[in-house]
C-alpha cells in the first residue's frame, strides 16, 4: 500500500474518530447546551443528532472509499507500472482500474514509455552499427598492417612493444626477443632510436603552437647483433599515455645489408674521381700532340705511350664504375629535415652528460637535410677534439646560410685546427655510429667535408661542416605579405555549371565533395598569373576522408614574384622540376571524379582552372559550391567572410594556412559545419544550396560596393 | 726573367704533359711527386707558382697549401690546385685553405695555361 494511501486512510479514520468523540461528548452533556428541553425532547434530539453523525461518518467513509478506488489505488498501479516501464519494459501498458481520476496521465506515460523504447532501440542499433564498424575497421587495419611489407612496430615507454606485424617478424629474423611488452632495445640499437625519439619530443615541446613544423624521424638503425641495417621512420602518436610517449616505427632493410651505409656514396664517388686522373693525362697528352706537331720524335712517342696506357686504364676503371653503379642504393632515404636549433640543443645536452665542453648556440636556427643521429655524433666528437687540441672549455655553435648549403659551424677563441689534425680526425671511427663509420664516411654521405679557418671575430677560429640545405627553409615564413584574394563575381558559377538535372534533388548529406584550394603566382589569372600548387581533400558522409588527399606542386612556366613567395613559400627552385598544370589537371580530374567541387571564393580558383581546361584536354563540369557565398547566405549579420574569419566564427582550428592542402582542409572543415547550419535553415538538397549561394552573388556585390 | 713553376702530381703521365706544356710556354719548370718533396723544393728555391695536385701520398695538397700559406716568406707564391675531386665542396675547401685557383681534372691544357698566365700577370 502506497504511503499516501496510508496517510489518507489515517486522516479519514482520525476525522471519524474526532467526529464520534465530539458527538459522544455533546450527547453526554446535552442538557448543558439545551437546559430548557424536556427529557422526551432530549431523547429525540439525541436520536436525531446521533443519526446525523452516523450519516456524516457513512458519507465520509463512502467518499474515502471512492477516492481510494479512483485515485490512490490507480496511483499505486501507476507507480508500479512506471517502475516496469523504466526498468524493464518501456512498452508495458499500465494495469489500472477502469474507473479512475488519472485523466491523461496513463496515456502520457504510455507515450513516454514508447519514446523511451524507441530511443533505446535507436541507441542500441547505433551502438551495434558502431561496434560493427569498429570491428570492421579493426579487421581492415589488422589486415593492412599484416600485409604491409615494411615492418611496423608500435612502442611506448622504454621502447616496450605494443604491436608488431609479420613483416617486422620477418625483417628481424623471428628474433626471440620480439614480443608484446618486451623492449625493442633488445633487438635494435638503442642509440639511434633514443636520439630520434628525443629529437621528435623536443621538437614537439618547442613547437606546440606550430604543429605544422613537425619533423620527419628518419634514421638508420642496426640490429643489436649487427646482422642487419634497418632504414627506419619514427612518428609520435598524438596524445600522451601515462607511461610516456607512444611511437610507431616503420622500417625496412637497407638493400646492401653487409656493406656500411656510407659505402654507396663513396663507392660511386671514388670510381668517378678515379676516372679524372687518367682522363686528365689522356687529354693533356692528346692536346699537346695536336698543339705542337713539330715536337721531337722522342717526346711524341712518350705522349703516344701515355695515350695508349691511359686509354686502357680508363677502360678498366669504366667497367668498375658500371659495376658500382648497379650497387647504387639510396642512403639518401635516411636523410631527413633537421632544424639546427634542435640538433645543437641535443649535442649540448650530450656534451654536458659526457663531460665535454659547454656548447652555446647562437644565431637563427636553419633547416637542413641530414642523418640526425650521426650528425649529432659528429658534432659531439668534434667538440671534444677541439676541446683537447685547443684547450677550450666552451664552444659556440651556429648555423650559417649559404646558397645551396647550410654550414654547421663550431667557433672558439684560438687558432684554426691544422689540416693534418683534421685528416687524423676524419679517419677515426665514430663511437656509437651505425656501421662503425669513420667521420669521413659520414661526411661523405652528406656530400660534405670539413675544414677549419679563422672566424670573422678577431682571435677566434671556426670549424665548418657544410650540409645540404632543406627546402623547409622557405616554408617557415607565414607572414601575410599579399592582399587577400579578390572575390570574383563576374561570372556565375550556376550559369557555368547549369543543368544540374536530377542532381539538384540529391540530398546534401549523400553527396561526395572535393574541397580544393590553389596557390598562385598572383591574383590575375587573365593577366598571366598561374597556379603553383593545388591541394584537395575529399568529404564522404560529412567527414573528411583522412589520407585521401591530392597535393601537387606545379611549374607555372614563369617566375614567381617575391611578394607571392613570401605568401606561400613556394620558390622558383622548388617548382622548376615539377610538371606543368596541363599535366596536373587530368590527374586532378581523376581525383575529383563525379564529386561536387567546393572551394572558398571558388570563382577565383575556377578561373585559373578554366583558362587551362582546353590545353589540358579536360573539362570540370562538376557542380560547385562556394563556402564564401554559403557563409554570406547563412550569416548576413557580418561582412567578414574571409577564411580565417569564418574559421574563427565556427570554431574551426586553422593549421597549415597558406599551403594549398592546408587551406583546402580548413575550407573542408568549415564546409562541414556550414552543412549543419544549412540543414537548420531547411536547405537540404544540392540544388537548394546552389540556388542560395547564387542569390548571394548579387548581395555580396552590393555589400562590397560600400 | 722567366717565371718558375713547380708541377706537383703523383701521376707521371700528367707530369709529362704539364712539364712539356709549361716549358713550351717559356716557363722554368721543376717537378715533384709528393707533398714532402714539394715543401723541400719550395724551401730550396722559391717558385713563382705551383700546380698542385690534391690527392698525393704523404702530405696531401691541402696540407702543402696550408703549410705554404703559414710561412710569411712563401706567402706570395701562387697556387693552382688540380684535383680529381670534382665536387664544389672540395673546391670551396681548397680556396678556403689558401689556393688561388682550382682546376678539376680532366682539364683542357689551354685552361691551365690561361690560369697560370693570368695569375702570374697579376704579380
Amino acid at each position: 500500500m502506497p504511503a499516501s494511501r496510508k496517510k489518507f486512510w489515517g486522516l479519514v479514520a482520525g476525522i471519524i474518530l474526532a467526529v464520534l468523540l465530539i458527538s459522544a461528548g455533546a450527547l453526554w452533556r446535552l442538557s448543558f447546551f439545551f437546559p430548557a428541553l424536556s427529557p422526551q425532547q432530549e431523547v429525540a434530539l439525541a436520536f436525531y443528532l446521533g443519526g446525523a453523525v452516523l450519516l456524516l461518518i457513512t458519507a465520509m467513509a463512502i467518499f474515502g472509499i471512492l477516492l481510494d478506488q479512483a485515485l490512490f489505488r490507480p496511483l499505486g498501479a501507476v507507480i508500479r507500472g512506471v517502475g516496469i516501464i523504466t526498468e524493464s519494459n518501456p512498452t508495458h501498458r499500465l494495469e489500472i482500474p477502469g474507473f479512475n481520476l488519472l485523466d491523461e496521465l496513463p496515456d502520457a506515460l504510455h507515450r513516454l514509455g514508447d519514446r523511451l523504447h524507441n530511443s533505446r532501440r535507436e541507441v542500441g542499433e547505433a551502438l551495434a552499427t558502431g561496434a560493427t564498424r569498429v570491428e570492421e575497421q579493426k579487421a581492415w587495419l589488422e589486415a593492412v598492417v599484416r600485409e604491409i611489407h615494411e615492418g611496423v612496430v608500435v612502442c611506448h615507454h622504454q621502447a616496450r612493444i605494443l604491436l608488431y606485424n609479420p613483416a617486422a617478424q620477418r625483417l628481424l629474423d623471428n628474433h626471440e626477443a620480439l614480443g608484446l611488452g618486451r623492449s625493442l632495445y633488445a633487438i635494435c640499437a638503442r642509440g639511434p632510436i633514443e636520439h630520434t625519439l628525443g629529437m621528435l619530443l623536443q621538437h614537439r615541446r618547442d613547437n606546440l603552437s606550430q604543429p605544422a613544423a613537425g619533423i620527419e624521424g628518419r634514421f638508420l638503425c642496426p640490429t643489436v647483433n649487427g646482422a642487419k641495417l634497418l632504414q627506419c621512420q619514427m612518428e609520435l602518436i598524438p596524445g600522451r599515455s601515462a607511461a610516456g610517449p607512444v611511437f610507431v616505427i616503420t622500417f625496412d632493410e637497407v638493400a646492401l645489408q653487409t656493406e656500411s651505409p656510407g659505402l654507396t656514396d663513396i663507392s660511386l664517388r671514388g670510381p668517378i674521381e678515379a676516372l679524372r686522373g687518367p682522363l686528365a693525362s689522356l687529354r693533356a697528352a692528346a692536346e699537346n700532340l695536336v698543339a705542337f706537331p713539330d715536337m721531337a720524335p722522342v717526346m711524341r712517342s712518350a705522349f703516344e705511350n701515355v695515350i695508349a696506357q691511359e686509354s686502357s686504364e680508363l677502360t678498366d676503371r669504366f667497367e668498375k664504375l658500371v659495376r658500382d653503379c648497379r650497387l647504387l642504393t639510396s642512403t639518401h632515404n635516411s636523410l631527413t629535415d633537421i632544424n639546427s636549433g634542435d640538433l645543437f640543443k641535443f649535442v649540448s645536452r650530450r656534451l654536458r652528460e659526457t663531460g665535454g665542453p659547454e656548447l652555446a648556440s647562437s644565431g637563427m636556427p636553419l633547416w637542413f637535410r641530414g642523418d640526425s643521429h650521426s650528425l649529432m655524433l659528429v658534432l659531439t666528437f668534434l667538440a671534444q677534439r677541439i676541446k683537447e687540441s685547443s684547450q677550450v672549455t666552451s664552444l659556440s655553435a651556429e648555423a650559417l646560410l649559404g646558397d645551396r648549403r647550410v654550414y654547421l659551424a663550431l667557433a672558439w677563441p684560438g687558432k684554426p685546427v691544422l689540416p693534418a689534425e683534421i685528416d687524423k680526425w676524419l679517419q677515426q671511427p665514430l663511437p656509437g655510429s651505425v656501421g662503425d663509420l669513420k667521420l669521413a664516411d659520414i661526411l661523405a654521405r652528406h656530400g660534405s667535408n670539413l675544414w677549419s679557418q679563422s672566424h670573422r671575430r678577431e682571435g677566434w677560429a671556426t670549424l665548418r661542416i657544410p650540409v645540404p640545405i632543406s627546402p623547409r627553409q622557405w616554408r617557415q615564413t607565414t607572414e601575410q605579405a599579399q592582399p587577400a584574394r579578390p572575390e570574383f563575381y563576374d561570372f556565375s558559377l550556376a550559369e557555368m555549371h547549369g543543368g544540374l538535372g536530377e542532381l539538384a534533388d540529391r540530398p546534401l548529406n549523400q553527396c561526395t565533395f572535393t574541397v580544393f584550394d590553389t596557390e598562385t603566382t598572383g591574383l590575375e589569372p587573365s593577366a598571366g598569373d598561374e597556379i603553383v600548387s593545388l591541394g584537395a581533400v575529399r568529404i564522404v558522409n560529412q567527414r573528411i576522408v583522412k589520407g585521401e588527399t591530392f597535393t601537387r606542386m606545379v611549374n607555372p612556366g614563369r617566375t614567381i614574384p617575391k611578394s607571392s613567395v613570401r605568401f606561400h613559400g613556394i620558390t622558383d627552385e622548388m617548382i622548376k622540376d615539377q610538371p606543368l598544370i596541363t599535366e596536373i589537371l587530368p590527374l586532378f580530374k581523376n581525383f575529383v571524379g563525379e564529386s561536387v567541387l567546393v572551394a572558398h571564393n571558388a570563382a577565383f580558383d575556377m578561373k585559373f582552372i578554366q583558362l587551362k581546361e582546353d590545353a589540358a584536354g579536360v573539362r570540370f563540369a562538376n557542380p560547385i559550391l562556394d563556402t564564401l557565398l554559403l557563409s554570406v547566405f547563412l550569416h548576413d549579420h557580418t561582412r567578414d567572410h574571409y577564411l580565417d574569419a569564418i574559421a574563427d566564427r565556427l570554431g574551426v582550428e586553422v593549421r597549415f594556412r597558406h599551403t594549398a592542402l592546408g587551406d583546402a582542409t580548413v575550407t573542408a572543415e568549415i564546409f562541414i559545419r556550414l552543412l549543419d547550419l544549412l540543414k537548420q535553415r531547411g536547405i537540404l538538397t544540392l540544388g537548394q544550396a546552389m540556388a542560395a549561394a547564387d542569390k548571394m552573388i548579387a548581395v555580396r556585390k552590393q555589400q562590397t560596393m560600400f | 726573367m722567366a717565371h718558375s713553376i713547380l708541377v706537383v702530381d703523383d701521376a707521371p703521365n700528367i707530369i709529362l704533359s704539364l712539364d712539356f706544356l709549361m716549358r713550351q710556354a717559356g716557363y722554368k719548370v721543376r717537378t715533384a711527386t709528393n707533398g714532402e718533396e714539394t715543401l723541400l723544393a719550395v724551401r730550396e728555391n722559391r717558385p713563382d707558382l705551383i700546380l698542385l695536385d690534391v690527392m698525393m701520398p704523404k702530405l696531401d695538397g691541402y696540407e702543402v697549401c696550408q703549410a705554404i700559406r703559414a710561412d710569411p716568406a712563401l706567402a706570395d707564391i701562387r697556387i693552382i690546385m688540380l684535383t680529381a675531386k670534382g665536387r664544389a665542396i672540395e673546391q670551396e675547401k681548397g680556396l678556403a685553405l689558401g689556393a688561388d685557383a682550382y682546376i678539376t681534372k680532366p682539364f683542357s691544357t689551354q685552361e691551365v695555361l690561361d690560369t697560370v698566365k693570368a695569375l702570374l700577370k697579376g704579380e
